[in-house]
């Protein structure tokens, strides 16, 4: 063969051997890819986005790294023109003022120092001009607060109320412990003054140094918080005529609706086990799940994914997201908001509350409990109950004659109902 | 002479590889469309047993997953919207389970928390004659007032105007907007709307959509002797116990008789919901 022909053969063989290679990638990759199950795949997945794209999936949605806030604040105000505007415990009002005032509390929670700060301090910056406040049931990590406003705050200080002085361009943490937190901020003026435009709230004032309460204490003018006194009764989970309930429930902790249970306590509790977990039922409410270490069947995040505060978000929303499934199954017309978080090393407890209408309802123990190891779900305890408005109401002791009556040994103030006689009565209690 | 020795071994070593992935590929291809012959056959067995038959042009949809979406309300959206539908002077109350009501001098609209919108208004405009001076003047009046939808697609029927639209490219089956208008000049609206672009956290998987579960799961609930016509993805708009909207994945199946709702996860007709 001649020289040129040779050529002409070699070029062709290298021609085939990338076209081969090229093909064993392709044939590779398609054959990996039909093997895939995309409905096991999360949202931010690529893959899942261009196989959404490339199929008629659903396309053009945001995807949020934590999704709803897990707590309800307690309280909510903004000074417009010197008067102070305040909306309290009342699930529609907090939810409409929270959608005015959010773009601000995510100004003002952009990231700073705290420092700890005098109370004079904070009274002080109260009377110096606008303010916006922030309260929550229980003490929230100010990251996390600052991650559902749209915000973004590196702190390990967990906050129950936060407040904003416009006139002192300063934000004051106040923490579980009672302890004030400053740190200079500054809020644009127009964002100011859009949230003073359609915020919507009755008036009150600061109770300031004139009460032995908190200096930043909300006392409403006319305040009249009258509200159904609750009768409590357990949830019908395990009744077959509870349609999808006990069902709905066991997806929440990844069980299929075909495990098979045994019962215990003359068939008062359904136990569920699958090889690393238990999940118990309870014809009372009381459900329980306990995984052995970090073979849960229920993890927020894998190993190594997530850590700091997209690790505690995970968790939340996690244990968000169970409670609320939970809530649907029992039908129970309340909702969860988180009340505490402890954080220990690999370990993390998420402690929520039962609300009925934006009003906490506290019990002997706490309504949810959540544990995580290292993302894992590790124990859960939820007592789920339905409750029943009677007619009657109470009318609960507004807070300026609260405030009024305070020792000082307690300086703050809380609306929540508490079981009496086998009802639950609102009341304002001195914490 | 040695390289091109190997070139040819590679060669034939690729080729093998090769085509074994692709008769593996084809084996699966092969065994999917056998499984969509088996499967249809079989559904039709079933339905038959439920006294319940196919349509000849039905074509079962290929299943899909689609992630549970959820949507913040936004009263500044729907004050803007009723502010250009009752004009100036308008006033907004809030009832206590989040029902707002706007009312004004030309008319009055109601946004309940669930999203179902109800109100009535003058619109300005003389009466539409027919059919499509209706379809005209709606388009006019929902562009105007800020009632817009993604891929909107309207129907009408006599002076009656339904607008219904996407989200997130999938169609929402209970969520539309009427417009009805009478001689009088006046204009109904109702219907259950949502504004914004909904979201979903980046650890939601998704729900699977099985085409055949949820056909199977609607015969078994439904009256004998209907003629199943086609059946579509999507979503429905609901409020969870969080009074939060949720945009939850939803079968459509279209019968001789109606439209039904069957839950993709629950896999059970919407009505038969507890």
């Amino acid at each position: 063969m001649s020289g040129a022909g040779r050529s002409v053969k070699n070029t062709a063989k290298n021609v085939s051997l990338l076209v081969l290679v090229a093909l064993l990638g392709l044939l590779c990759a398609a054959n990996w890819l039909t093997g895939l199950n995309i409905a096991q795949m999360p949202g931010d997945s690529p893959l899942r986005q261009a196989h959404d794209r490339l199929f008629g999936g659903a396309v053009g949605y945001e995807l949020r790294s934590s999704g709803v806030a897990a707590a309800e604040p307690a309280q909510l105000a903004l000074s417009a023109d010197g008067q102070l505007y305040g909306v309290q415990y009342n699930l529609t009002e907090i939810d409409a003022g929270l959608e005015t005032v959010r773009g601000l509390w995510a100004e003002a929670l952009s990231g700073g120092v705290l420092a700890e700060a005098a109370e004079d301090e904070l009274n002080a910056a109260l009377r110096a001009g606008d303010c916006a406040v922030l309260r929550y049931h229980g003490a929230i990590p100010l990251g996390v607060i600052a991650n559902w406003m749209g915000g973004a705050w590196q702190s390990e200080l967990a906050a129950e109320t936060l407040v904003y002085a416009a006139g002192a361009e300063q934000l004051f943490v106040r923490t579980e412990t009672g302890a004030v937190y400053a740190a200079p901020v500054k809020v644009s003026q127009g964002t100011l003054e859009a949230a003073q435009k359609s915020f919507r709230g009755l008036t009150c004032k600061f109770a300031g140094g004139a009460y032995a309460v908190f200096p930043e204490t909300l006392l409403f003018d006319s305040e009249t918080l009258s509200l159904p006194l609750l009768t409590a009764e357990a949830p019908a989970l395990l009744d077959p005529q509870s349609g999808t309930g006990l069902e709905t429930l066991l997806g929440a902790f990844k069980y299929t609706p075909y495990a098979r249970p045994y019962s215990e306590s003359g068939g008062q509790v359904r136990v569920y086990v699958d090889d690393v977990s238990t999940l118990r039922i309870g014809a009372s409410g009381l459900i329980q799940y306990a995984a052995a270490g970090s073979d849960s069947t229920v993890r927020a995040y894998d190993e190594g994914e997530a850590s700091g505060s997209a690790a505690l978000d995970a968790q939340l929303d996690c244990a968000r997201l169970i409670l609320d499934a939970a809530l649907r199954a029992a039908e129970t017309d309340t909702h969860a908001s988180l009340y505490a978080v402890q954080q220990d090393g690999d370990r993390t407890t998420l402690v929520f509350l039962q609300m009925y209408g934006g009003v906490p309802i506290l019990g002997d123990s706490d309504f949810a409990t959540f544990v995580f190891r290292d993302g894992a779900l590790s124990s859960a305890t939820i007592r789920l109950q339905r409750f029943r408005a009677g007619e009657i109401k109470r009318t609960v002791l507004p807070a300026r004659q609260a405030a009024a009556g305070a020792d000082g040994t307690k300086r703050d103030l809380m609306v929540a109902y508490r079981a009496e006689e086998n009802r639950y009565v609102p009341g304002r209690f001195y914490l | 002479m040695q390289w091109d020795k190997v070139k040819n071994i590679l060669i034939v070593i690729l080729l093998a590889v090769n085509l074994f992935l692709l008769s593996n590929l084809g084996a699966k291809a092969w065994q999917s469309k056998r499984h969509a012959e088996e499967l249809d056959d079989n559904l039709r067995a079933l339905l038959a047993g439920y006294e319940q038959t196919l349509d000849e042009d039905f074509r079962l949809p290929q299943d899909k997953v689609l992630p549970l979406l959820s949507l913040d309300r936004s009263r500044a959206d729907e004050e803007a919207a009723a502010g250009a539908m009752l004009g100036g002077g308008m006033t907004r109350t809030e009832q206590e389970d989040g029902t707002v009501f706007f009312e004004s001098e030309t008319g009055s609209l109601e946004w309940g928390a669930d999203g179902v919108v109800r109100g009535r208004c003058e619109t300005g405009q003389p009466a539409p004659a027919n059919e499509n001076a209706a379809l005209r003047l709606a388009r006019t009046l929902l562009t105007r007032w800020g009632l817009q939808a993604e891929d909107a697609a309207y129907t009408t029927d006599g002076l009656s105007v339904t607008m219904t639209g996407t989200i997130a490219g999938q169609p929402v089956h209970n969520r539309l907007l009427t417009l009805r208008f009478d001689q009088a000049g006046l204009a109904e609206l109702s219907g259950l709307w949502t504004f914004g672009t909904p979201y979903t956290t980046a650890r939601e998987s998704g729900v699977s959509c099985v085409a055949s579960d949820a056909l199977l799961a609607f015969a078994a609930n439904a009256e004998p002797g209907g003629k199943i016509l086609s059946m579509t993805a999507g979503y429905r708009l609901q409020s969870d116990s969080s009074r939060r909207l949720q945009f939850t994945p939803t079968w459509k199946i279209t019968t001789d008789s109606g439209e039904y709702l069957v839950d993709c996860a629950k896999k059970m007709p919407v009505t038969q919901e507890n």
